[in-house]
Order: C-alpha cells, then structure tokens, then sequence
C-alpha cells in the first residue's frame, strides 16, 4: 500500500522475485513509464514490475534516488530547480562508479531502463556499451556482445578492402 | 486538500509489457545505442561489419537520417586544395582510422583531363568548379563520384568564367523537407548561385539556379563603386538564409546574397589599415563576423545591428598567435595567411612560413598533424560519410 513518511508519498515496487521496494513516489517517478500509471490513477497501491530482478530493480532505484531533482525550498517544482555546476559533475562522478559493472549487469540495466524509460539511464548505460564499441576491435565487439559475425569470410574481406582506411 | 481518488484492486498493478528479449537481440534498442556512435566516417563502417544485422541496421536511410540529426553536425573530413604537380587533392585532416585517404576523393577522370576547373568552395558535402573553357558550373559529389554541370544562366550572355566573381553551392533538400540535416547531401536538390560584374563596372549581377526545376531565377542586381582590377574568387560562408563572400578589390568589401529574401547588398568592412589578410566567418550568435589577420594578430569583428536597424563592427577579440601557436619557444615567422574557412567548425586553415594550422577559433585548439603542401586557396570538406557506402559504393565520375 502506499504510505507516508516524513510527509512524503510513498509506493512499493515489486519484483517478480518477491522482493518488494517501499520508495518515494518522486523516485519511482523517475521513471516515465510508472510516472504515467501513477498520473492515470491506476498505480496508488504497489506495483509489480515483470522481467526485472530484484537485483537489477534495486540497482534501478539506487540510480533513481540519486538522480531525483531535490524539491526547492520555495516548494517549486523539482523540474523548476536547476542544479549546479558542483552538483552535476557530483552527479558525473557518482554515473561513472555507478556503471563499473559487468557485462551482463549492464545490458540487464538498459533493459531495465528502456522498459522503465528513465532517460538518463538509458543515456548512460548505452553510452557505456557504445565506448565499449568504439574502443574495441571487431573481434573484440562480437565476443563481448556474444554477437556471431554471420559473414562470410570473402564477405567480410571485401566490406574490409573497400574501405581498408576504416579498419587501420 | 485533494485527495486521490482510491480504487480497490485484488493484486497489485502489473507493468503492461511484453517480455523483454536480451537487449541486445533486440532491434529498437540496439537502434538506440547505435545512434550514440559518434559520427567520425568509421564509425558506422566499422558496426556494418560486426554482423549482417547491425549492417542492415546502420545502412537503414532511416537510421542515418536518425543518425544526422542526433549529430547535427557533420565531421570535417579535411580539405581540398590545389597542388602545382597533380592538381587538385585532398588531404584528411582526421587521425586514424578515420583518415580517409586522398585517392578516395580524387577527382572525376573528365574534371582531371581537362584541367580547366577551377575550384570555388564545399558546403553540404558538394564541391563546386567553375568550367575554365565554357560558361558553366560543375558540382560535383565527392563521396559518390557523380556530377552535374550546369550552364551559366542566358542573362549572363556570353561571360565566360573570370567574369564570374563570387558562386556558392548549397544543398536544397531542406527547401522542402523541414527535417533535412546536411551531411550527407546528394545531387538530387542543390541550389547555385552566380554573382558577375556589370559591363560598366558599377554593378553585379546574382542568379540562383534550383536542380529540382532545373530553372534559373530571375537576375537581381546591386551597384559598387569600386572596380574590379584583379579577382581572386573566395569561398562563401553562410550565414542563416544569406550566403556572404569577401570581394578582394583594393579596400575590400563583402557582398551578401540573401536567398530567401532575394537581395544582393555590399557590406563595408571595418576600417583598419588595409594590407591584411580578411576572412568572413560566422559568429557564435549566426551573425556576420570577420576575421583580419595582419602578421601575427588576429581581430575577430562581429556585425551588430541594433533595434533601429544601424549596423556597426564591433571588435570582438585579439588574439596574439604567438602566445597560442608557439608558446614556449622564439619562432621567427615570416608570413601568415588565412587559406581556409569552415563556418560549421568555426575553424580556420592558417598558412605561415612556420607551418600550417587547423584552428578552432572559439577554443584556440590547434592541430598541425597534418602537411598541406598548398600555398593556395583550402576547400574544407564536410560529410557524415554514410550513405554512400549504405547505398552500396562509389560510381566514379558518373554524370547526371
């Protein structure tokens, strides 16, 4: 059930798992996708999120308490707040540690943050992947996403020899 | 207060969403994460070949279309510009395995049998020549090779190139689609204007070709009062809807093409002591902006108009390139000279007799990786370098 503390609304998330997750409304909110069940009145009990384990959903939330717009003292709207230059390169540093998790755990969080539409989750964990991409070589890109290159090796040579500049 | 109204439910509410696949196998998000790729030419090259998927992905025109507009803003690629022994040439100004090489550019088999074209500028991923030998205009798609020729409007009579002073070559597929971001613009809808000199001297004549209807538009004219004794086209900046070009007479001038409103104007320059070396740029604020470089001092001007339409240059910044260029040894430098221009990057191509120097003017980053051998005129080159491969290749030298 949705309850109050310290004045503030709250909602429990659910994961298939089991394990439930009592957070602020703003934090659940974050994501656009539970924000819109919230605004259509259809989520003031808990929710039960599917496909996403408890694991990965309470790493989402870590994410989304640490990224919610702190409300200002006027009582303005939390979008209405501009943080500071200090703030967002705190912010920078906190993404940074945050994302220094395996392979799996990550395409787990873009699931995750596609599935939920949290923005800036999303940014941050496909950003991530694609330096990954850039950063590496071919060999390399298609063992860490577990892709097969389907090509032919003849295929392949002559994708390479037309544009040999691109593969230096 | 109001209070929510509360509806009884038997369970809690479930996320109404199909089961996720591993992220990914599935085609929507990967499209998401592709677009992050930066726009560098070997990017997109580079995922085509990690498997047919992500290739049928990253060729899609949708996607690089998506692609575009996620950048805005098409790499620089390098430069164009005129070697005494072979001709026109490309030089990559990017690092590997971006460096595409010069061959890749080289000019179509008839531009480089003929030798009579002369190179007037780049903008959209086009090149423009001027026929040397008959009155018409070539435009010319590096990437994929083809080219167009367009004869010089009929109200132009019989001019030949020299007396063609000023000419540009926009892409035109933003005329009629909004949604259209340059960097990959073909031959299909350009636009080319033509500015000459009066038989009198105290005028100039523009004229605004459109491919799409394949029409010339009607002559609009403007007088000077200064004669041209010597011409050294310069490539144009543009600047909103209105293309600008520096007028190399003696005093110097710039002339303004406004397209949209079809009007032609010259613009004075600010006063200063003549003998310097001028380029137009575009300023921070899309203004009209001018860069006078006299030996090792660079003025930025900027042209401000104020609300009762009174246009004044304002001196914007100096910078001492000594201080930028050679920090931290004593370099004797005999001459400097703007060569090139690209309004995008807002960079310049500096010649010196101590090097050359791509600069980034808003940063004052520098790069002299690379080794122009021209002393000439540069013709920076921009593209996202996409569709072409996308599309299946080059065709060289094909006309259209």
């Amino acid at each position: 059930m949705a309850t109050r503390e310290a004045g503030k609304k709250m909602i429990m998330l659910k994961s298939p798992d089991g394990m439930e997750f009592e957070v602020e409304e703003a934090v659940a909110m974050e994501s656009q996708t539970i924000r819109k069940m919230i605004e259509d009145d259809c989520a003031d009990t808990a929710i039960l999120i599917p496909n996403i384990n408890s694991k990965i959903l309470s790493r989402v939330i870590e994410y989304c308490n640490k990224h919610v717009p702190t409300t200002g003292a006027t009582g303005a709207a939390a979008s209405d707040t501009v943080a500071p230059a200090a703030l967002a390169e705190d912010l920078k540093i906190w993404d940074a540690e945050f994302i220094k998790v395996n392979r799996a755990t990550r395409f787990d969080l873009i699931q995750a943050a596609s599935y939920l539409n949290i923005k800036g989750l999303l940014d941050l964990t496909s950003q991530t992947t694609i330096d990954t991409i850039s950063d590496n070589s071919l060999e390399e890109i298609r063992s860490f996403l577990s892709t097969k290159n389907d090509y032919l090796p003849e295929e392949e040579q002559t994708i390479r020899r037309e544009n040999q500049w691109a593969f230096q | 207060m109001v209070r929510r109204r509360r509806r009884r439910r038997l369970a809690s509410p479930i996320m109404p969403l199909p089961a996720p696949a591993p992220p990914l196998d599935n085609d929507d998000l990967l499209r998401e994460i592709l677009l992050l790729l930066p726009p560098q030419p070997s990017s997109l090259l580079r995922a085509s070949v990690v498997c047919k998927r992500w290739r049928r992905l990253v060729s899609d025109p949708r996607f690089l279309r998506r692609f575009r507009a996620h950048h805005r803003r098409p790499p620089l690629l390098g430069c164009f510009s005129y070697d005494q022994d072979i001709g026109y040439v490309f030089t990559p100004t990017l690092d590997p395995p971006d460096r595409i090489p010069a061959a890749r550019f080289s000019l179509p088999q008839r531009c480089r049998d003929e030798g009579g074209l002369d190179f007037v500028e780049c903008h959209h991923g086009l090149a423009l020549f001027l026929n040397k030998k008959q009155p018409e205009a070539v435009v010319w798609n590096p990437i994929s090779g083809h080219q167009h020729r367009v004869a010089f409007p009929p109200e132009f009579g019989d001019a030949r190139e020299r007396e063609i002073l000023c000419a540009a070559v926009l892409c035109a597929a933003g005329d009629d689609d909004p949604g259209h971001v340059h960097g990959d613009c073909g031959l299909s809808s350009f636009k080319l204007a033509l500015v000459r000199g009066g038989q009198d001297h105290a005028s100039l004549f523009v004229c605004l070709y459109k491919s799409k209807s394949g029409l010339w538009g009607n002559v609009i004219s403007t007088t000077k009062d200064w004669y041209t004794l010597f011409y050294w086209r310069k490539s144009s900046v543009l600047i909103g809807n209105a293309l600008y070009w520096w007028c190399c007479q003696i005093e110097g001038c710039i002339l303004e093409f406004d397209f949209k409103m079809q009007k032609l104007v010259t613009i004075e320059k600010p006063v200063d002591g003549g003998c310097s070396n001028y380029q137009i740029m575009r300023t921070e604020e899309s203004s009209l902006g001018l860069i006078i470089l006299t030996e090792l001092t660079m003025q930025l001007w900027e042209r401000k108009v104020s609300s009762d339409d009174v246009a004044t240059w304002v001196l914007q910044k100096t910078i001492e390139l000594t201080k930028h260029l050679w920090p931290r040894q004593s370099v004797q430098v005999f001459w400097t000279r703007i060569h090139g221009y690209e309004e995008d990057h807002n960079v310049i191509f500096l010649g010196t007799s101590s090097g050359s120097f791509m600069i980034q003017l808003d940063s004052m980053q520098f790069n002299n990786r690379f080794q122009f051998k021209s002393i000439f005129t540069h013709f920076p080159y921009t593209s996202f370098y996409a569709a072409d491969w996308a599309a299946g290749g080059r065709d060289d030298g094909t006309e259209m």
